[in-house]
């Protein structure tokens, strides 16, 4: 806790921070006059670093399609013509004022087409009076003579050489390069004389003094590293150490005006950070042996090369998906296509609604009408579930039974009965009451049939039952008919199989 | 706010070389203004059955120890300086001030002042703060100097300057 004061008098003799911050400043600028005269002294080597550089980078340039050009000789077996063709383009580079970064692609490309030094040599001299004519790079320009020399002629008609296609085809290559030649002959030699021409030749001769010097010091760079095959590689690396120190340097000094900033402020925690973080620079702060610090990064990245599997797996299958969805649609749309013709013509046929609007919904899915289609769409898928419906609807009822199914087996069982009563002996009446043939019962058993009593037939001692039939005895035809219909009549009296009639359910 | 005297470090420097009775002269005077004030303030201090008496030495441990309260203590921490303190952030450097230094009596001066006199500890102090600003107000020390209507200051700073005068009177300076 801050001591409790009270101040009478006082004195102000200048904060310790004031000093610090003026001496941090006097250093500081003096610093910056200096960083500016290193800056500019640097500028300048920076200038002349990048002008060397370009330079070096001119040469080697240069010196790759010169070699490249030796190697097309060597394999088209012209290699004897190699000295010869060196001192042809540097002739043709100073006459023309055409770099010969360019001369060389053309006179290669027109030597690989013709194999002739001759012939290309010709054809390049060609190729640089319809350049200069056409406004055309000579490169651009060998490129089109040699497919006209293979008889490609289409591309030479944009020269305005005055020849249709037709004439192009039918003239041989010595023509149209006569003709060329008639046509565009000292254009080259013209446009070299004139002032752009001059200027030209100017650039061409300040690109050749940068290759010499080019050339020049990257011997220098190799004889500063001993000479020899190694030299250069020896000077690049010390040019790598060199610059490593010097950014060690700057950065070095760049902590070092940091902190006095810092301490200008008089903030020491920011002065001993950044000081820390410098000393700390590239070194593992984490306080993992190196081993645990290795199976961890390992462990990381199969984690993170599960992850880019499986998110590869996911993205490929999407794209399978995405594929198949469109492969689908295009054999769909390839469907309709052919079938549109067929929907049309079978809308005008008889048809029922369900198929009408079958058809009406592919037709306005192939004329794109959205609005429609989700409308048909929407009324068909309606009409099916209808149609489903009725289908469970009928399938649930309960099955209806053959009305006539009992009727083989009481037609049977009548025919049994008719045999078994046309078997049947008739036998003479007999009163069972004695001798009464008046064709009645007796008084007494009238008198207990007439009362609903049971009646009761008793056989004699000897076993003889006596009954009187009255009225008449039917024939055996008449009687099967007459049960014949008393069964039929029963059958449709309201058992199950007369309900089974009403209903109208009669199988087959 | 102090007032600030330009010279007086190299004032007092040169009176402890050049003239040192000067120097315990001025010492004392100042002393004997100062005195009358850090006694008042003492006597607001409150007696220890005045204060809650959670607050008292031995009620406290732990961490709050340290500031627990005990009168004599906190009587004790209030005093004077006249020797030149330590220059501050901003550059200056107190040449005469009051002080109350034992955390108690801090407590004691100060409590209320950021809060308000509210809850169940600064209401049981008699009496409100004195002085005008945030900064300045205060139960004891501030309470003494407030009441003291810088009679106090008006008198050291005198007794500066007429040291510096006589200093210039014996040593022949303007």
């Amino acid at each position: 806790m801050a001591d409790l004061r009270i101040d009478i008098a006082s004195e102000f003799v200048g904060a310790k921070a004031f000093k610090q911050a003026d001496t941090a400043t006097a250093r500081l600028t003096k610093q910056v006059s200096t960083l500016a005269k290193s800056y500019i002294g640097l500028v300048g080597a920076q200038k002349l670093a990048r002008a060397s550089v370009n330079a070096a980078k001119a040469f080697a340039q240069d010196d790759k399609a010169a070699r490249v050009l030796t190697q097309s000789l060597n394999n088209l077996g012209l290699a004897f013509a190699d000295p010869s063709v060196r001192t042809f383009i540097a002739d043709l580079e100073k006459q023309f004022g055409v770099l010969d970064d360019q001369l060389r692609p053309a006179f290669q490309r027109l030597l690989t087409t013709t194999g002739s030094v001759t012939e290309a040599q010709s054809l390049l001299r060609t190729a640089l009076d319809l350049s200069a004519a056409s406004g055309k790079d000579v490169v651009s320009v060998a490129g089109d003579l040699s497919k006209g020399y293979v008889g490609q002629t289409r591309a030479l008609a944009k020269y305005g050489i005055g020849l249709t296609q037709v004439e192009l085809k039918a003239m041989s290559f010595e023509e149209v390069q006569t003709r060329i030649n008639d046509l565009f002959g000292g254009q080259a030699t013209v446009s070299a004389d004139t002032y752009a021409g001059a200027i030209q030749r100017l650039a061409v001769a300040s690109n050749n003094a940068q290759e010499i010097i080019g050339g020049g010091l990257l011997d220098a760079l190799a004889a500063l590293g001993g000479g020899g095959e190694g030299g250069l590689t020896n000077t690049l690396a010390l040019i790598e150490k060199t610059s490593t120190a010097l950014a060690t340097f700057v950065r070095r000094f760049g902590v070092g005006v940091g902190q006095l900033a810092a301490l200008a402020r008089g903030d020491l925690k920011a002065f001993r950070a950044i000081g820390e973080t410098e000393m700390n620079r590239g070194k593992d702060t984490s306080g993992l042996t190196p081993s645990i610090k290795a199976e961890l990064a390992k462990a990381a990245a199969d984690k993170a090369a599960v992850k880019r599997a499986k998110e590869q797996a996911v993205l490929t299958k999407k794209q399978t998906a995405a594929i198949k969805e469109q492969t689908g649609l295009q054999k769909a749309g390839t469907l309709f296509d052919i079938q549109q013709a067929g929907i049309i013509a079978a809308l005008k046929g008889k048809i029922t609604d369900e198929e009408r609007k079958r058809l009406e919904l592919q037709l306005a899915i192939l004329t794109g009408n959205t609005s429609e289609a989700s409308k048909l769409a929407g009324e068909l898928a309606k009409s099916q579930g209808l149609s489903t419906q009725l289908a469970a609807y009928l399938a649930d009822l309960p099955k209806a039974s053959n009305p006539f199914s009992a009727w083989a087996s009481y037609l049977d069982m009548i025919e049994a009965q008719a045999r078994r009563i046309a078997n049947v002996t008739p036998v003479a009446p007999t009163s069972i009451a004695g001798n009464n043939t008046s064709g009645t019962f007796s008084p007494a058993v009238q008198d207990m049939i007439s009362s609903g009593q049971s009646l009761s037939v008793r056989a004699d001692a000897a076993g003889n039952v006596n009954v009187y039939v009255a009225g008449s005895v039917v024939s055996e035809s008449d009687l099967v008919e007459a049960v014949s219909n008393g069964l039929l009549n029963r059958s449709l009296s309201g058992s199950p199989s007369a309900i089974g009639r009403l209903k109208g359910s009669f199988a087959g | 706010m102090p007032t600030s005297v330009k010279g007086a470090s190299n004032l007092r420097k040169a009176l402890k070389q050049f003239t040192p009775d000067l120097a315990k002269e001025t010492q004392k005077e100042i002393a004997g203004f100062l005195k009358p004030v850090v006694r008042n303030a003492r006597g607001f201090v409150p007696s220890n059955s005045e204060v809650p008496s959670g607050w008292l030495v031995g009620n406290q441990k732990g961490k709050w120890e340290r500031v627990a309260f005990d009168s004599t203590i906190a009587k004790r921490g209030i005093g004077y300086k006249t020797t030149p303190s330590k220059t501050n952030r901003s550059g200056f450097k107190s040449l005469v001030s009051i002080l109350n230094k034992s955390a108690a009596g801090a407590i004691y001066e100060t409590a209320g002042r950021k809060s308000g006199i509210d809850g169940r500890f600064t209401p049981r102090f008699n009496g409100s703060l004195a002085g005008q600003s945030q900064k300045t107000q205060g139960r004891a020390m501030f309470k003494a100097w407030q009441q003291d209507q810088g009679k106090a200051k008006g008198a050291v700073l005198q007794a500066i300057f007429n040291s510096a005068a006589k200093f210039n009177a014996q040593t022949g300076g303007k």
